[in-house]
């Protein structure tokens, strides 16, 4: 008996890799070019990655600037991820973008972080005005665990010495200069305070840092990204979604795009380990990204589920 | 308690099983190993597999033996 279990559990895998189909993806990335020319609509089905998606590619006959159709998946618990159904645009940008991409973040006003300079580029949006007094707690619960990733200068200074075209850069944009020039001075404060070793020194000042992050956030700026994402992106939560396009030069609608959605988190807890797994997403397995079933989104799906509902569960079972 | 020790097969299967499956979850990130999502992960599994093996293998293979005896009865045998 045992032994049929074991074998419908390797027979299950086995067919949950063949839908995964990881080979075409390794096939198109020894000649990006050559995908680059074929259009999903003339594209032969085999090398498609979905059933939907030829469906899909067929109906519209063609859209974006890879001649194919921005899709949305829901894969639950508040996460959706979007891109092109097609197989080709998924392994150009990981010929693009390099073998390894490393998280990193930014503060940033308009201009000053160019897509293009970046392997991957990423925003976190608001829906709401951060300024307001109701969401003041919240958006500096974010602003701490956005500030648990690397800042994009530690990156790229020794020892790390990471280019940014190997970093995937997450940006809180900010409204103008001062508001940067403002959050500089704060983390200057906090640096010097913790050279001190004054905790609440260094307390006071990430709370500077953030008040001015959330009076200073860029709205517009946040809006316009979360437009590219796509026409029919609906940001219906209380936010903050996290969004990602690779390689950061295709920001727009027709990119590959990742989606987070962090509504249900309430905890600084709950939102340094989103932020985290945020940045497991961006640097660990690329079949997250894509559309169309994989092994991976199955596991990030159950990761956020189970993370969810952990503390009930730990709680249930003493 | 002879019942219990009955499922200690199926709790270490559970326990392969949720370190298998934790491990996965955590796409590779060490820090995730000292969440309560990991830990929640690794017990929800084991629970799942003891559970499976305890209700439904157990008295599976239990009867499945009780039917093959029957049919092994000597008193129904032809001389």
């Amino acid at each position: 008996m045992l032994r049929g279990i074991f074998a419908a559990i390797v027979v299950a895998a086995l067919a949950g890799c063949a839908i995964n189909e990881p080979a075409p993806v390794e096939a198109v990335m020894v000649e990006p070019v050559e995908a680059e020319i074929i259009a999903p609509s003339d594209a032969p089905t085999g090398s498609v990655a979905g059933p939907d998606t030829t469906a899909e590619a067929a109906s519209a006959g063609g859209g974006g600037g890879w001649g194919g159709v921005a899709e949305e998946q829901d894969c639950g618990f508040g996460c959706r991820v979007r891109g092109m159904g097609g197989i080709f645009t998924a392994s150009r940008s990981t010929a693009e973008i390099g073998p390894r991409l490393w998280a990193s973040r930014a503060f940033a006003s308009r201009g000053t972080m160019a897509p293009a300079e970046f392997g991957g580029y990423g925003i976190i949006y608001f829906p709401g005005n951060t300024a307001s007094a109701s969401e003041a707690g919240r958006v500096a619960m974010f602003c701490e665990a956005f500030r648990t990733l690397p800042s994009v200068n530690e990156l790229e200074t020794p020892p790390e010495s990471i280019p940014r075209s190997q970093q995937f850069v997450t940006i809180w944009p900010l409204r103008g200069a001062d508001d940067v020039l403002e959050l500089r001075e704060a983390e200057a404060r906090e640096r010097e305070a913790l050279r001190r070793g004054d905790a609440a020194g260094a307390e006071m000042a990430e709370d500077a840092l953030c008040a001015v992050a959330a009076t200073g956030y860029d709205r517009n700026d946040a809006t316009r990204a979360a437009q590219d994402a796509g026409p029919d992106a609906a940001f219906s939560g209380r936010g903050p979604y996290l969004l990602a396009w690779a390689p950061g030069a295709e920001k727009g609608a027709d990119s590959k795009v990742l989606e987070l959605d962090l509504s249900q988190v309430n905890t600084s807890e709950e939102a340094k380990r989103d932020l985290r797994l945020w940045a497991t997403l961006i640097e660990g397995d690329r079949a997250v990204w894509g559309s169309g079933f994989s092994t991976a989104r199955l596991a990030f799906v159950f990761r956020r589920w189970i993370d969810g509902t952990a503390s009930s569960v730990l709680k249930l079972l003493g | 308690m002879a019942n219990i020790l009955k499922l200690g097969p199926g709790a270490i299967i559970g326990l392969i099983v949720g370190v298998f499956l934790a491990e996965w979850i955590s796409f590779g990130d060490p820090a995730y190993r000292a969440s309560p999502g990991y830990l929640a992960a690794v017990l929800v599994a084991a629970l799942l597999v003891t559970a499976l093996y305890g209700f439904v293998l157990i008295p599976l293979v239990a009867r499945l033996r009780g039917a093959s005896a029957e049919e092994g009865d000597p008193g129904e045998t032809p001389d």
